[in-house]
């Protein structure tokens, strides 16, 4: 694993895979390719999207005349009245050479003809910024099981905007067996969605497609690795998403790690003891896929056009924080119609509340992850205020079903804020709901757990 | 999630009563057992034989994998004994003006309309529309007339839902 400070920036992963010989290049070309990615997201890290101490309403005020100000994939240099807007393959060209070299290499070889396509197409953009280009070859890529990302992808470490992206990469082997399970889970959810008025959700992208792919991850780097997302969606602009549809991928090595590492030391740690044994760490380890996938299939449904723009930089918040409380609401259904018994739901808010630490926990050390921290106090602080979750030496046996209600109420208010709630309002609700203290309540039990992981 | 190769199975409610299928789905059920104990038993066997002949044991991922598959083979041959021994045969069900096995309900739940196919468990699947007569929902519905509300319940969910049309 290499790092700068404390902060994780690549993850490397065994996995046993038979390749071909050629496919064996072309794979460690790739693994390259998002090891270098790392050097540029230490470069954003330290140089920051925008000019030191810039208010964010002066910065608002010079987009009228520059609009690229504002743009994901343009840093910002220069003073007050001499802003400059420079697009990011411009402004990081040498350390993006490197990157699409080796790209351009492992597309040279490969014999794979969409993915050789997929991969030149990817080493294009990351020279000159097409990267809607290389996402429309990446959903055309067909009949292999390798995977990659390189590219300017998620808004969290812009902390004035939520809008600039930070460089990430991951090479991964796709799962397919896996990969068409959680793809019966998706139907399963989606099946009363696509049919229903726009009630609590939009249906367009589920009827364009969400495709899902759970992956044995080789390497990952930037933000994503940073972070230890188990999952993320691609690519994150809505209209690209209303007319493609989406690509859902599970970083599955990643997500045993943190398991590992952090949810099952936590489980340990906090819950009374008669309560724990009622569950294996198997079904704890199923839980928290599952977990993981109603959250992405959630957010696939509260994806509204106007919303990040409305919310602006609170959007990260409140999507967060719905991404986990709506998901679980969904899981009632596949509970109902027997897709899951009530024993692995009861796991899935097990894992729900063993998430929300381990990101507060992880927190001291990934402070990109501020979005999080906040949408998850509100929910945790919810549980504590309403009695769901009780304190006394760990946590005490929960109230599912209080834990449900809960869970019911607030996703209809932050679903609100993303479908049509201002910026008002949503600053008003985070004001009122956020409880960073209330993480402090399980802090003794949690000493002995490293979270630097 | 441990792989599978498992067919139509949900974990609610496994016990030892009788299993309802329609003529369909035991004709499906009896062609992917001839299958799984013919084709498929052999396909295993030569994996295994094949990852053999890599070599050392302990360091081969081939040989764990198709020693699993065959595991999973192996489980679902048995599960489909069971349910072959136990099974009793729905005739198909004529219009009915009260929801049974078989009958492709339209519903409203939470405000949402669904429809789905009400099937013994041996050929439910969510993911295509048809839902277990012994899951929440499944039991739930059986009896029920259209406008008829029932409720859904578990010790966690709760919920209200409407028969609007019985196809």
């Amino acid at each position: 694993m290499q790092s700068f400070g404390d902060k994780m920036i690549t993850r490397t992963f065994k996995v046993s895979k038979k390749l071909s010989l050629n496919n064996k290049r072309v794979v460690k070309l790739l693994e390259q390719a998002v090891l270098l990615t790392s050097k540029v997201y230490e470069d954003q890290m330290k140089r920051g999207f925008y000019p030191k101490g810039v208010s964010k309403e002066k910065l608002q005020a010079a987009s009228k005349n520059t609009p690229e100000i504002l743009s994901p994939y343009f840093i910002v240099t220069g003073k007050e009245n001499n802003f400059k807007a420079i697009p990011y393959h411009e402004a990081y060209e040498d350390l993006l050479t490197p990157i699409s070299e080796k790209l351009q290499q492992a597309g040279n070889i490969c014999t794979n003809a969409t993915l050789k396509k997929y991969i030149l197409t990817r080493a294009k953009a990351l020279r000159d910024g097409t990267y809607e280009e290389a996402d429309k070859a990446w959903f055309l890529v067909r009949n292999t099981d390798i995977d990659f990302y390189i590219g300017p992808f998620e808004p969290y470490q812009d902390k004035i905007f939520f809008k600039k992206r930070a460089y990430q990469g991951f090479v991964g082997f796709i799962d397919k067996i896996e990969s068409q399970e959680v793809d019966k889970l998706k139907n399963a959810l989606y099946s009363s969605a696509k049919m229903s008025s726009e009630k609590n959700h939009s249906t367009d992208i589920p009827k364009k497609g969400v495709h899902i792919f759970v992956e044995d991850i080789l390497i990952t780097s930037g933000y994503l690795s940073e972070v230890l997302f188990s999952a993320e969606f691609y690519p994150l602009e809505v209209d690209f998403l209303k007319e493609h549809g989406s690509r859902v991928v599970f970083y599955k090595s990643q997500l045993e790690y943190k398991f590992e590492k952090l949810l099952y030391p936590i489980f340990q740690s906090i819950f009374e003891k008669r309560f724990a044994s009622r569950y294996s760490k198997e079904l704890l380890f199923k839980a928290a896929f599952y977990n993981i996938c109603l959250y992405e299939f959630s957010l696939q449904l509260h994806q509204y056009g106007s919303g990040k723009n409305r919310l602006n930089d609170l959007y990260g918040i409140i999507d967060e924080a719905n991404g986990f409380v709506s998901g679980i609401q969904h899981g009632k259904d596949l509970v109902i119609k027997g897709l899951i018994d009530e024993v692995l739901l009861e796991a899935i808010i097990i894992i729900h509340i063993l998430w929300i630490l381990a990101d507060w926990m992880m927190y001291k050390y990934t402070k990109g992850k501020e979005s999080h921290i906040i949408g998850n106090s509100m929910i945790i602080d919810d549980y504590f205020a309403k009695g769901a979750l009780n304190v006394h030496n760990g946590i005490s046996w929960p109230n599912f079903y209080r834990i449900f209600f809960e869970i019911e109420d607030m996703a209809d208010d932050l679903v609100y804020l993303l479908k049509e709630g201002s910026y008002k309002q949503a600053e008003e609700f985070i004001k009122k709901n956020t409880a960073l203290e209330s993480f402090k309540k399980l802090e003794g039990n949690l000493k002995t757990i490293n979270a630097n992981i | 999630m441990a792989k599978n190769t498992q067919k139509n199975l949900h974990p609610v409610r496994r016990g030892s009563k009788s299993v309802y299928v329609t003529s369909k789905g035991l004709s499906d059920a009896k062609l992917e057992l001839a299958l799984l104990k013919g084709q498929k038993r052999r396909e295993v066997a030569e994996r295994i034989q094949k990852a053999r002949e890599y070599g050392d044991l302990t360091e081969n991922s081939e040989y764990d994998a198709a020693m699993e598959e065959q595991t999973l083979v192996e489980n679902r041959i048995a599960e489909l004994e069971n349910i072959l021994k136990d099974a009793k045969v729905i005739q198909d069900v004529p219009k009915s003006d009260f929801v049974v096995i078989g009958s492709t309900v339209v519903i409203e739940m939470n405000g949402e309309e669904d429809e789905f196919t009400i099937v013994g468990r041996v050929e439910a699947d969510p993911s295509k529309k048809r839902i277990s007569n012994e899951s929440p929902l499944g039991s739930s519905l059986l009896g029920a007339k259209p406008g008829e509300s029932v409720e859904v319940t578990t010790p966690i969910v709760r919920y209200k839902c409407k028969v609007l049309e019985i196809k």
